[in-house]
């Protein structure tokens, strides 16, 4: 199903990465959360493909942006918890401020008015 | 980074899964919340996440490098696959790792004499310079006047320093005096050359005229037992005292890498210990080291030189005409001598590569046995859709992977062999580093060809495997037989095969019987109860004037020792590699350069012809006269041939080297320079009248000959006591007898002979072997055929005729092809060695037959199993 879209999968792959960055931002978290926080914050408008979530965390643990420890979940599960580095956290000044640019293009492109920006 | 997840790639995956595995308890215990059913919660679970596989799969891959992946599945299989064969393996590793170590040991001699660079500082600036006379015709040495003018002039160099070759000295301390060999330099070779330095200093600029030494590891090692407070502390070599400012790091022998200099003196203190003026406009005699500048390129540096050289030139137009410089790398040998050398090795390599190549062809046979053997395999991985690459993949690493094997037993073999080569030494009392070692470059030489020739064994079988005819694989019958070819690629290997051993083998036998001729031949002189001992007063603080008097002096004691016959001293030993020679013509003629004849030169006291048992023809022997009368020689038949025509050339006076001589007597021909010798010219003159006359210091000292009855041992420590009582400080070196110095002189034929014998073997085993197997294979093959035609009526004889014939077929066309190349080989042998005639009846009528037989016997055997072979279970075999 994912060579059906190739480009819009590109395209998510980039996002994600900085969506994830962004959900760790207010604290650890476990993967399954993540994903849980995502869907919920973007009114589950973007429902990911939740595994694919997983090769993500790996890539960006890979980077230096996150690292990660077991821990016990809320449900009393051990689970992986990922933290966001300095690193990453650079990283997510520099991703959310391009998306920020291209967001604004974008909706002057559509002739709309710039988005509300939401958070910092 | 990389390498550390590719590592942990199995414990990364479990973690994921259970990674996973929490995120979906989590899911379903949300779903199931939400109010699903179990099973539903589940699905919906699953659905929502996706394919676990694939993503497991995803980061597994990303961990992975694919390509690294498939070689070690394939390396895997290879390995298992070749534990099942350990014959096979030890066959292929021993063939190869012999073919590769003949190659490793002649390449780490290439190595020593043309790659290797001296272990100083930054080797890359630092160059050599050679002076080269009539405009590049000829190139030596450099003389001191010039060297001056480069030091002071030239601009493309931060330094510019010199060094002498050869220095003898005589090292008393504790023990005996002990002859070493060292070299003078200017203040400045050590910051120049940037020498490591073990301990201490090299010398500084104001230790010119400083009696100061800096000592080599080895000497430091052997003769002062690694004192590490040696610094500061006095030596004395041949009489004078000399500070020690510093050591040499170990592996530091000087400049050339071929001569093994043991300690460093300031140039200007080098007539103390040797009466050479170094300073002399006509004689060059000095080595030229330079450190180009940073930025400066060799071209420019070149350019700067050459208009060096012809201002000096212009200056001093008789004594430097055409006056001009070459440089090359520091430490690389120069001049004609170094052609001849690349000549030697190039030839040596040859001879090595064509062993390699027997080795070789054994291999490919060996491989492709092994993969007939497989041909089922193949086509039906063929058959199941498997790719040509796939296939031939694993086979190619497989015999890369054998010849690495055989590559690193072939460099164990060659550190055995170059250790037993330390053993030899060049019959010169010079100081000539013949070590040879393996470092980096061997090691890796030897694995590039053990992989070159593994990939170039292994590619031949793998295509002929991996190219099976699919049908008639199935079908059972052979896949690698096309119907209607006669000759497959086996029997050409073989065909080589026997054709290199020829060649080899006839070369061995042509350097084996020059050396028979030489060894059993007569040099002239007695060469059973002569004993001989060296000594060299005036490098051990003698005067040139003052020699024939301690020679006089040392010769009447050992004249009266119990047990001499006779003694008498000469500045050459004949068969020494060493000598002088000159030109002479009749007395009262003019000089002709260049069709005088040229005569070598011996200068020896009275009684060295019944020394050495030189009979006396015409005349008598030189008097024991004063240097002040005319001069007398004696001359053999050859010169006196040469010179007047005739036998008798008593009375008759001769000129040369700068004096006349008297013949006053005629003596037999004898060996001079090699045994294997046409006979030469030889002019005796009196060494005490000669020996202040430019000829002080030959080069190896001056040799007492004694002829004597009874115990040797006993003897030469009677002769060393009475030396000893004359003089405590003299050396004395090369002590032997007449038979050991014979051996010596024997060393070339006889390393030739050695080396070519070797390689010879090495190949006469290996393709006896290659034969045999190929019979083998063939009579195995052909089971099947031979059990019908025993069953219809062949006689097992027939069987058997049938066999040989087709492998003495192959050895004829072999020997047929070998011999030309054998020929034009033993033209090259020739010319490289006198005395090795190129038409050798006896090498070219042996070594066939002795092939032929050797071929025989290798197809006897299989013909024997052919015979053996009953009917009924052939007919059922396959």
């Amino acid at each position: 199903m994912m060579e059906k879209k190739p480009i819009s999968s590109e395209m998510l792959k980039g996002t994600l990465d900085m969506m994830i960055l962004r959900t760790l931002i207010s604290g650890d978290a476990h993967g399954h959360t993540i994903a849980k926080i995502i869907e919920r914050s973007s009114e589950d408008v973007l429902e990911v493909e939740q595994g694919s979530l997983y090769p993500a965390l790996h890539r960006l643990e890979d980077r230096g942006w996150v690292s990660s420890y077991w821990g016990v979940s809320e449900n009393n599960r051990k689970a992986k918890f990922y933290q966001l580095t300095e690193n990453g956290r650079k990283q997510l000044t520099v991703e959310s401020s391009r998306w920020r640019k291209m967001a604004r293009a974008i909706a002057l492109v559509m002739g709309e008015a710039p988005a509300h920006e939401r958070g910092e | 980074m990389r390498w550390r997840r590719f590592f942990q790639r199995k414990h990364t995956d479990a973690e994921l899964q259970r990674e996973i595995e929490l995120h979906m308890e989590e899911e379903i215990a949300e779903n199931v919340e939400r109010g699903m059913s179990a099973e539903e919660a589940r699905r919906q679970a699953y659905l929502k996440f996706g394919n676990v596989q694939q993503i497991r799969e995803e980061v597994w891959r990303k961990n992975s490098w694919v390509g690294m992946e498939n070689l070690f599945r394939d390396l895997k299989h290879v390995l298992r696959r070749l534990k099942n064969e350990p014959t096979a393996v030890i066959t292929v590793a021993i063939s190869l790792g012999l073919g590769i170590a003949a190659n490793v040991v002649i390449f780490s001699g290439v190595n020593k004499m043309l790659l290797q660079r001296p272990p100083v500082g930054d080797p890359a600036t630092l160059v050599e310079i050679f002076s080269t006379a009539l405009h590049g015709q000829r190139v030596h040495a450099t003389a001191w006047q010039v060297y001056e003018a480069l030091h002071t002039q030239a601009r493309s160099f931060s330094g510019v320093a010199a060094f002498t070759e050869f220095l003898q000295g005589t090292l008393t301390g504790d023990g005996e005096p002990e002859r070493v060999w060292g070299q003078s330099t200017t203040t400045n070779f050590f910051d120049v050359a940037q020498v490591p330095m073990r301990l201490g200093r090299g010398f500084t600029n104001n230790e010119e005229y400083s009696p100061v030494i800096v000592l080599g590891y080895g000497l430091w090692r052997q003769s002062f037992h690694g004192d590490k407070a040696i610094v500061g502390k006095t030596v004395t070599i041949s009489g004078r005292t000399f500070t020690v400012v510093g050591v040499t790091a170990p592996g530091f022998r000087g400049m050339i890498r071929i001569i093994d200099a043991r300690f460093w003196i300031p140039l200007a203190e080098r007539g103390e210990l040797a009466p050479e003026q170094i300073t002399d406009p006509t004689i060059p005699n000095l080595n030229v080291i330079a450190r180009t500048k940073p930025g400066v390129t060799r071209t420019e540096a070149a350019a700067e030189l050459d208009t060096l050289g012809k201002q000096i030139s212009a200056n001093d137009a008789k004594l430097y005409p055409g006056l001009g410089f070459v440089m090359e790398d520091a430490g690389s040998l120069a001049g004609p001598a170094v052609q001849r050398l690349e000549l030697l090795l190039a030839a040596l390599t040859a001879v090595a590569l064509l062993v390699l190549c027997i080795a070789g062809s054994n291999v490919a046979n060996l491989l492709l046995a092994r993969a007939a053997a497989r041909h089922r395999e193949m086509a039906v991985r063929i058959a199941l859709g498997a790719t040509r690459w796939q296939l031939i993949r694993p086979m190619l690493l497989e015999s890369a992977l054998l010849a690495v094997g055989g590559g690193v037993f072939g460099v164990l073999v060659t550190l055995v062999g170059l250790r037993a080569l330390q053993g030899f030494h060049i019959p010169v009392p010079l100081p000539i580093d013949t070590s040879l070692d393996v470092d980096w470059r061997v090691t890796l030489y030897a694995f590039l060809l053990s992989v070159g020739i593994g990939l170039l064994c292994g590619i031949g079988p793998a295509f002929a495997a991996t190219h099976p005819i699919v049908p008639n694989a199935l079908k059972g019958e052979s896949t690698l037989e096309r119907p209607g070819r006669k000759w497959n690629v086996r029997n050409v290997l073989v065909v080589v095969q026997i054709a290199a051993c020829l060649v080899l083998l006839c070369t061995t036998g042509l350097y084996l019987h020059s050396l028979a001729n030489a060894s059993g031949m007569d040099p002239g002189f007695r060469t059973h109860g002569v004993f001989m001992m060296a000594i060299d007063p005036v490098h051990n603080g003698y005067k040139a004037e003052e020699a024939p008097l301690l020679l006089r002096r040392v010769r009447e004691r050992v004249a009266g020792l119990p047990g001499v016959v006779s003694a008498s001293w000469a500045d050459t030993v004949p068969l020494s590699m060493d000598g002088s020679a000159d030109s002479f013509h009749p007395a009262g003629r003019a000089a002709d350069a260049e069709h005088d004849p040229r005569s070598d030169v011996y200068n020896v006291s009275p009684g060295y012809f019944d020394t050495m048992g030189i009979a006396l023809l015409a005349g008598r022997d030189m008097n024991s006269v004063d240097p002040n009368t005319p001069k007398q020689a004696v001359v053999n038949e050859m010169f006196a041939k040469k010179m007047f025509g005739t036998g008798n050339a008593v009375g008759e006076r001769v000129s040369g080297r700068q004096s006349t001589y008297e013949i006053v007597g005629v003596v037999k021909n004898s060996r001079s320079e090699f045994m294997a010798e046409e006979n030469l010219p030889i002019l005796y003159a009196g060494l005490e009248q000669n020996i202040g006359a430019g000829s002080a210091s030959p080069l190896l000292g001056y040799s007492l000959m004694v002829h004597y009855e009874g115990n040797m041992a006993e003897l030469a420590a009677a002769m060393r006591k009475e030396i000893h009582a004359i003089d405590p400080k003299l050396a004395v070196f090369n002590e032997k007898e007449m038979k050991e110095h014979i051996d010596d002189a024997l060393i070339i034929p006889r390393v030739e002979s050695a080396v070519f014998g070797t390689f010879g073997l090495a190949g006469l085993l290996l393709a006896a072997v290659g034969l045999y197997g190929l019979m083998s294979y063939s009579v195995q093959r052909r089971t099947h055929e031979i059990g019908i035609r025993l069953a219809l009526g062949a006689t097992r004889s027939g069987v058997q005729t049938l066999v040989v014939k087709q492998g003495m077929t192959l050895a004829v066309i072999a020997l047929v092809i070998g011999a030309p190349l054998a020929l034009a080989a033993s033209k090259i042998a020739a010319k490289l060695q006198y005395g090795v005639s190129a038409y050798d009846a006896v090498t070219f009528t042996c070594v066939p037959i002795f092939l032929a037989a050797i071929a025989l016997v290798a197809c006897c055997i299989p013909a024997q199993r052919a015979a053996t072979i009953e009917p009924q279970t052939a007919l059922r075999h396959e």
